[in-house]
């Protein structure tokens, strides 16, 4: 659980730190921080897809508020994202990285933007994978879709200016992106970016409750 | 008090199954053929509190379908429900057992799947390692227990939740003959306490015993309903070998 993002990391690292090494100083960190966010999203998003049908034999048997299951959920995803981040410590603080007040602060902001970016996202996965068994190989095909088109092993720089925008229209980017910059280089966050991250995230969790709640009642029937 | 007005229940069985992407793709054009199954059909009925209800049926008459309308599991198509007091389901003994764990955490796990707080399981553990005696074992991995003393288990927890109202589903025959003896003292005491209770078995001595009124159920449809012993002939004399 801890080891996955860490291995994937290393991997990452040997191939690519040649490539893009040079140029960034803090490619390690900036590496390893992009491979633990990333990594919460996948395991959080692939959890919450299974949340309802693996619990199917409790949910035919007792009546809870089903929106508990994907809690708990993104709870088990949480957990190992701690740790990660318990590991990531221990290598930022011995790096010569800015240490500010703010950076925590703000880098909290941007897990919880991830955490309701996943949590929208589970309600609409948990259900639809009910109803729809090969979900769960799409979503895979998804989760590395989403890998790649996110700079979490190249810089930003690699992509042209000019579809930068386009780039942080994509919400997990602008929550690496932005991580990166309050907590290895200490600057300031992107605010009107993180706006629209965090209203995205936003919208996709009410829609997706409202869904979920919509959807939850009759779902026991067809499992 | 339990109030059941006009329960219908309608369960679409399709001919071919059709539960992924690739398969609705490829058949895009060809509409979804499916039969009705009508489990449920306008059942009525009520239960007074302190009243034991029974319910009798053969296989695939809508007893359980019933249980899971109450139990909030399933939505009734039309029709209405009111429960005006805190009630427990017991649909099966063990829910969210994890066979990895030990009894000790398997107790606190199920208590609160069956509504329980961490702190009333904690009141109540020794009652319930003492009713299942299972005092040497409470840090063995259930898996490693034997069945019967699984059910034992779950017994135990079960009855230790506190609810005005209980719906049972067959869950009185469980462990040795010692074991059935002491649960019946338990649901002498249930009776004694006026608890309101809906009484699935296919027990009738059982359901004889405990129950004033009992209801038979009939593909769907309440056939008989009324005093236990009435009830009981009626459909014994038709059902034959139960």
């Amino acid at each position: 659980m801890v080891l996955k993002p860490f291995l994937l990391f290393l991997i990452l690292y040997l191939v690519f730190s040649f490539l893009f090494g040079q140029k960034d100083p803090n490619y390690k960190l900036n590496l390893f921080l992009g491979t633990i966010l990333i990594n919460y999203f996948q395991e959080g998003t692939t959890l919450g897809l299974f949340s309802l049908l693996s619990r199917a034999n409790i949910i035919l048997k007792v009546n809870f508020p089903r929106e508990i299951a994907l809690y708990a959920s993104l709870a088990q995803a949480s957990i190992s994202l701690f740790f990660n981040l318990v590991v990531f410590a221990i290598f930022w603080l011995f790096s010569p990285t800015p240490l500010k007040i703010f950076s925590p602060l703000y880098f909290l902001l941007y897990v919880i933007i991830l955490a309701l970016l996943i949590q929208g996202l589970n309600f609409f996965l948990s259900i639809l994978y009910v109803k729809f068994r090969d979900l769960a190989s799409i979503w895979e095909v998804v989760n590395s879709l989403v890998f790649f088109a996110t700079p979490v092993f190249y810089p930003l720089s690699v992509i042209p200016t000019k579809y930068h925008s386009l780039v942080f229209l994509n919400p997990l980017a602008v929550i690496i992106h932005n991580s990166r910059e309050v907590l290895i280089k200490g600057e300031l966050p992107d605010l009107p970016r993180t706006a629209l991250a965090l209203c995205l995230a936003s919208v996709l969790f009410i829609l997706g409750l409202l869904f979920f709640r919509k959807k939850v009642k009759k779902i026991a029937e067809d499992f | 008090m339990i109030k059941v007005e006009n329960i219908s229940k309608t369960f679409k069985i399709p001919h071919e199954k059709r539960e992924t992407f690739r398969e609705y793709l490829f058949s895009f054009f060809k509409p979804l053929e499916y039969e009705k199954f009508q489990a449920l059909k306008n059942v009525s009925f009520e239960v007074r509190d302190g009243q034991w209800l029974g319910i009798i049926g053969a296989n695939g008459s809508g007893k359980s379908t019933l249980l899971k309308i109450l139990a909030g599991i399933y939505l009734p198509d039309s029709g209405r429900i009111e429960i005006k007091s805190k009630a427990v389901p017991f649909l099966e003994l063990g829910v969210g057992f994890n066979p990895e764990l030990s009894a000790r955490d398997n107790i606190f796990l199920n208590g609160i799947i069956l509504g329980m707080t961490k702190s009333e399981v904690e009141r109540k553990f020794e009652r319930i390692v003492q009713f299942a005696e299972i005092e040497r074992f409470l840090d063995t991995k259930l898996k490693n227990f034997s069945s019967g003393m699984q059910v034992r288990l779950a017994f135990s927890i079960a009855i230790q939740v506190e609810a005005d109202v209980y719906i049972l589903d067959e869950v009185l025959a469980v462990g040795d003959s010692a074991f059935q003896k002491k649960s019946q003292e338990e649901f002498k005491k249930m009776k004694e306490a006026e608890k309101t209770v809906l009484l699935v078995s296919h027990d009738m001595e059982t359901i004889k015993k405990y129950c004033q009124e009992v209801i038979w159920l009939d593909k769907g449809e309440i056939k008989k309903q009324g005093k236990a012993e009435e009830v009981i002939n009626a459909y014994l004399g038709i059902g034959g070998n139960q």
